[in-house]
């Protein structure tokens, strides 16, 4: 089967919470192997348009084709299955659990074991837990964050707890990622080793998408930029068309340029 | 499973293995029998505090599982010359459908739906026990029960039992601690810390809340079955909803983020009665107020005393070498 150029396909997708549309009539696509961002004035839909991806909000309308399968109606555990993974805006770690736990739990869907079997320590079930621990470690050590190990998620300072969520993300071994303002918080170190971060999961063959107001952070890293406004699409080209877009500059961008 | 956890398990089981010598002082020989209900009921609360620490609901029918295993032990063996070991799986497997049943429907809605249908489930069985007449012979009870054996071994004594019911109980133990320290263990506790991410990481929130209730379930009719075959008679109250509510005590005096917590509570409140006998009937009383104190100074339960007695003590102790 020829591997299809898209990734992600979103097709007339619509969105309303009561008389508030967040999304509207929405067409994109993401290819296979690109960083993909998604940028828009608060309360363009961005979140909602993440949330209607992964599952955690059902669509009004339209449909969501990942890798050629619908997946419009599944449930977030069966999209998160099937290989889209996800980071949130507001950080949702397993507070009380070390840097460790939260990471192996992103190995939660690559795993199999039942309860008798792990209840029972079966030779299988060691083999896996084993694994989990390895895999844990690496994808802790790939966002520099090993000698954090042992300590309680929730007492990391907030750059290294955005970190850790994305290696949470990255241990369900995704195809496609979903990075909700990823730099938000962050410091100008911070995120620019965040960027070098991202390329280096592009390289590796994880498609990223993700919602970002740093523009340069935006303009630096991504190969497209989707614009929303008002839950529409306004624009969804390279980033140096976008810039160039007069729509956009309406919209969004002209104040942020014009100062940077 | 972690150092601790091992270290408190061979404590254990030194403890359990020397406990008899009691029997030799006569004011307290009697604890030993005390100590076999402590066993049959830890058990049980193990499996609920899986449930209720970790999956985050609770569970009013638990003493109805407790008397499925009873039951069908007794009725299976009596009535129709089982195996009793046969027939204490097929108690298993009864509470196990049941727990499906039961389970299912409310565990794939948020909220305590689980605790509306237990206790629906735990007075329909109740019932059943004591309106079934002409197989649970009612009120009346149910005796006669064979003693179990194992390879020609009767274990026919208090001291066999205690041995054999307290080394189930200790399997169970490490069963319940093997589940905590593995990924389904993480996936519970990645649920109580947050569901949306725990959705997103893949977790199927309501699989695992279903498939703790039945462990749990399992856990129960096990000891129903032993305590049959223990006591050899059987009849309804001891399987009624006051058992259920005094066993969600057990779990949250104990402390119920925490196994080792469901044991100091079973045993506690097993032993208490006995300590209580000056109150004739108004030990309920007692537990209210036990109750009461450990949920207002003790959120952990006992399990978490010497953190508090630490937290407060250890400022004043620091304050006055300083």
């Amino acid at each position: 089967m020829a591997e299809s150029e898209s990734i992600l396909k979103v097709r007339r997708l619509s969105k309303a919470f009561g008389g508030l549309v967040a999304v509207f009539d929405l067409d994109f696509s993401v290819p296979r192997g690109i960083i993909k961002a998604i940028i828009g004035p608060n309360g363009a839909g961005k979140t909602t348009l993440f949330n209607l991806i992964s599952g955690i909000f059902p669509s009004d309308t339209g449909e969501t084709v990942f890798q050629d399968r619908l997946i419009t109606g599944l449930k977030p555990y069966q999209i998160a299955s099937l290989g889209i993974s996800r980071t949130f805006q507001t950080v949702e770690l397993f507070k009380e659990m070390t840097a460790l736990q939260n990471i192996m739990v992103g190995r939660h869907v690559r795993t199999k074991s039942g309860i008798l079997s792990v209840g029972l320590k079966l030779p299988g079930s060691r083999r896996e837990e084993r694994t989990i621990r390895e895999k844990a470690e690496y994808f802790l050590d790939l966002v520099g964050l090993s000698h954090r190990a042992h300590e309680e998620a929730g007492s990391l300072p907030l750059g290294e707890q955005k970190l850790l969520e994305v290696s949470r993300a990255l241990a369900t071994e995704p195809e496609l990622l979903l990075l909700d303002e990823p730099a938000a918080g962050l410091n100008e170190t911070e995120t620019e080793s965040a960027a070098r971060l991202f390329r280096k999961i592009r390289d590796q063959g994880t498609t990223i998408l993700l919602v970002e107001h740093d523009m340069n952070l935006v303009m630096d890293i991504s190969e497209e930029v989707l614009v929303l406004e008002y839950g529409r699409k306004i624009a969804d080209d390279k980033p140096e068309a976008v810039r160039a877009n007069a729509d956009v500059i309406n919209a969004y961008l002209g104040v942020e340029l014009e100062s940077a | 499973m972690g150092r601790n956890n091992i270290i408190g398990i061979l404590g254990l089981s030194l403890f359990i293995l020397l406990f008899p010598l009691t029997g030799r002082i006569s004011a307290i020989s009697h604890y030993v029998d005390i100590m076999v209900f402590v066993g049959l009921t830890a058990m049980i609360t193990m499996g609920l505090s899986l449930l209720m620490g970790y999956a985050g609901q609770i569970s009013l029918g638990h003493a109805a599982f407790y008397g499925l295993g009873a039951y069908a032990s007794g009725i299976l063996t009596v009535k129709y010359g089982l195996n009793p070991w046969l027939a204490l799986f097929i108690g298993v497997f009864l509470s196990a459908v049941l727990a499906v049943v039961v389970g299912s429907p409310s565990l794939k809605l948020r909220g305590h739906y689980l605790a509306m249908a237990t206790l629906a489930f735990g007075e329909i069985i109740y019932i059943i026990f004591n309106g079934w007449i002409s197989l649970t012979k009612g009120p009346d009870g149910f005796g006669d029960i064979p003693y179990l054996s194992i390879f020609g071994f009767s274990f026919d004594s208090m001291l066999s039992n205690y041995y054999l019911i307290w080394f189930v109980a200790i399997i169970m133990l490490v069963f319940v601690l093997n589940i905590i320290h593995s990924r389904l263990g993480r996936a519970l506790m990645s649920i109580h810390g947050s569901e949306l991410a725990a959705s997103a990481m893949g977790v199927n929130a309501a699989r695992f809340k279903i498939q703790v209730f039945i462990i749990s379930a399992v856990m129960a009719s096990i000891a129903g079955s032993f305590y049959a075959h223990y006591v050899q008679y059987i009849n309804p109250p001891v399987f009624d909803l006051f058992f259920s509510i005094k066993l969600l005590m057990m779990v949250i005096i104990g402390g119920m983020s925490n196994i080792w917590g469901a044991l100091i509570g079973a045993a506690l409140i097993t032993f208490l009665p006995e300590w209580l006998i000056f109150m004739e009937d108004f030990d309920i009383l007692a537990y209210g107020l036990i109750l009461l104190l450990i949920t207002m100074f003790l959120p952990k339960g006992l399990f978490g005393l010497p953190e508090v007695v630490y937290k407060l003590f250890a400022p004043r102790v620091k304050a006055s070498l300083g």
